[in-house]
């Protein structure tokens, strides 16, 4: 089933243990869109990226994928959905028992892609994003930029439809930064949808594209080349 | 990960988990292995002394030898028997000489007298035993009735309370044997927790997720099964070509009740067993100790 937005929220509520966490967010994201989720620390946006790809399950309201209603779902087939998504996480999360190829080649690895293939293309992945010297390098070896780069190439491996990136300037240097959002905005030109999470109000301004601003769990403004101010 | 690459990893890294998991469910399925023998072997010797239970019939030296014919006939024709043997009082001398050939003395005071007519009486089903021993016990003509009830059901007791205790230690073996791969296979799957989690986020299946480490339990599980295997193929084949326990003769095994196969069969069967049983408990364990896991 082909959907004209990617993803969506309807209605979404999220609490913990009585603690409303999320309230009555409703959004869309369109094929190809470039969208920043704004807001200061603890305003929810990382919860928003967990209730995507089923980490956290919504307390009310449906959250889709791709016309999906992810609730329909069970955990053991979300597998199907998660591979539509490339997340590019807030802590890396890359694996340091695994060098740098391999950690990119797990993205191909778990969609069943032949080793022949997974040869071909994370060379041209980790040449992508800059890191193709670093190939057999183990990510304690790895800069702050390098690594998180490292995550946006395993993010990018397995070609996804979404890439949703959680804060990925936020433990980086500004140079390292502006790196990041360049390769960012090259792979949404590629037609790859992208939902970044950011409190970084340069990049947000600089960049002019649709933005989401959530304060204390709710979705305050909704706006196209928006600022962080708006 | 591969299944292979992961195993060899975990193995050279965890060398002493690895040895002592693999000779802990060494252990079990030998264990298992002796108490699967001793079980068949124990109702083999049951259906043996089964077979041996008979009721013998002593008669008194003033009883006719024809009147005895006359009851052998009676009986031959009672469709509870199996068979009726007649032991003169000459034959049972003869016999007696030939058991104590070795002391002529004893052989030198031996007459006819001394040893009674008796008739062996055999039927097609042992419980039926009783009914003949009480016809016979209370004659006057009887000197005396030999019955070897109690050492057969001495031995149908024991044997079931044998098996009993065997079956109880060896679902003990089992859930020992079980914790153990769970244990080994869940420090595994602690290690490598967060990549198992990176991977759940990225797209893996659970199948993809839990298989190197369901390789890894069979494989535990089974080289342990294996060699126990292995051990008890060379115990028995020993036990069959050294004639050891006269089994090579009767070249048959008892496996349940009167269900008897050829010996070196029940040694295929063995092995095959145990082996099949390496296989699932290595697969159960492992499936159980990654399941939770699988919940991202």
């Amino acid at each position: 089933m082909v959907s004209n937005n990617l993803i969506k929220f309807e209605n979404v509520f999220k609490s913990y243990q009585g603690d409303q966490v999320l309230e009555n967010i409703d959004f869309e994201v369109d094929r190809g869109e470039f969208v920043f989720l704004i807001g200061s620390s603890g305003a929810g946006k990382s919860t928003i990226i967990k209730l995507l790809n089923k980490q956290e399950t919504p307390s009310a309201g449906k959250v889709y994928i791709d016309g999906v209603d992810l609730s329909t779902i069970p955990f053991e087939e979300m597998h199907k959905i998660r591979r539509k998504i490339g997340i590019i996480f807030q802590d890396f999360r890359v694996i340091k028992s695994r060098n740098v190829f391999e950690n990119v080649s797990i993205s191909l690895e778990v969609v069943g892609a032949k080793e022949s293939l997974i040869h071909d293309v994370v060379p041209n992945i980790l040449s992508m994003v800059g890191l193709q010297h670093k190939i057999y390098k183990n990510p304690t070896e790895l800069s702050g930029g390098e690594i998180q780069r490292l995550a946006i190439a395993r993010a990018l491996a397995h070609e996804p439809e979404i890439i949703v990136a959680d804060e990925p300037t936020g433990m980086i240097d500004p140079k390292a930064s502006g790196e990041i959002m360049n390769l960012l905005q090259e792979i949404n030109k590629m037609g790859t949808t992208v939902l970044m999470a950011t409190h970084d109000y340069n990049i947000v301004n600089h960049m002019k594209k649709r933005v989401l601003k959530i304060s204390d769990g709710r979705l305050v403004s909704d706006k196209k080349g928006g600022t962080y101010h708006d | 990960m591969t299944s292979l690459k992961s195993l060899i990893e975990f193995l050279k890294k965890e060398k002493v988990i690895s040895l002592s998991s693999i000779l802990a469910i060494f252990i079990s399925f030998t264990l298992l292995s002796f108490i699967f023998t001793f079980l068949v072997f124990s109702n083999t010797s049951l259906n043996f002394l089964q077979k041996q239970v008979q009721v013998r019939v002593f008669f008194k030296d003033s009883f006719d030898q024809d009147q005895i014919k006359q009851i052998k006939s009676e009986l031959e024709n009672d469709s509870k028997v199996l068979e009726v043997t007649y032991t003169s009082k000459e034959d049972a001398l003869r016999i007696f000489k030939d058991l104590s050939k070795n002391d002529p003395v004893l052989q030198e005071s031996l007459t006819t007298n001394i040893l009674p007519a008796s008739l062996e009486i055999k039927t097609k089903d042992v419980k039926d035993l009783d009914f003949f021993y009480e016809e016979f016990y209370s004659k006057d003509y009887v000197e005396s009735v030999k019955y070897l009830k109690d050492i057969k059901d001495k031995f149908q007791y024991y044997s079931t309370v044998v098996t009993i205790i065997c079956l109880i230690i060896t679902l003990l073996f089992f859930i020992v044997s079980f914790g153990i791969i769970l244990s080994t296979i869940r420090i595994n799957i602690f290690q490598k927790k967060d990549e198992i989690e990176i991977m759940k986020l990225v797209g893996a299946s659970d199948d993809f997720v839990q298989t190197p480490f369901i390789h890894q339990g069979i494989v535990y599980s089974m080289v342990g099964s294996f060699f126990a295997g292995l051990l008890f193929t060379i115990i028995l084949l020993t036990i069959y070509f050294t004639n050891f326990l006269g089994l090579k003769d009767t070249n048959y095994l008892y496996l349940v009740g009167n269900f008897k196969i050829p010996y070196l069969l029940f040694v295929v069967l063995l092995v095959a067993v145990i082996n099949l049983l390496g296989y699932l408990l290595g697969k159960l364990g492992s499936k159980t100790a990654i399941k939770n896991y699988l919940k991202v």
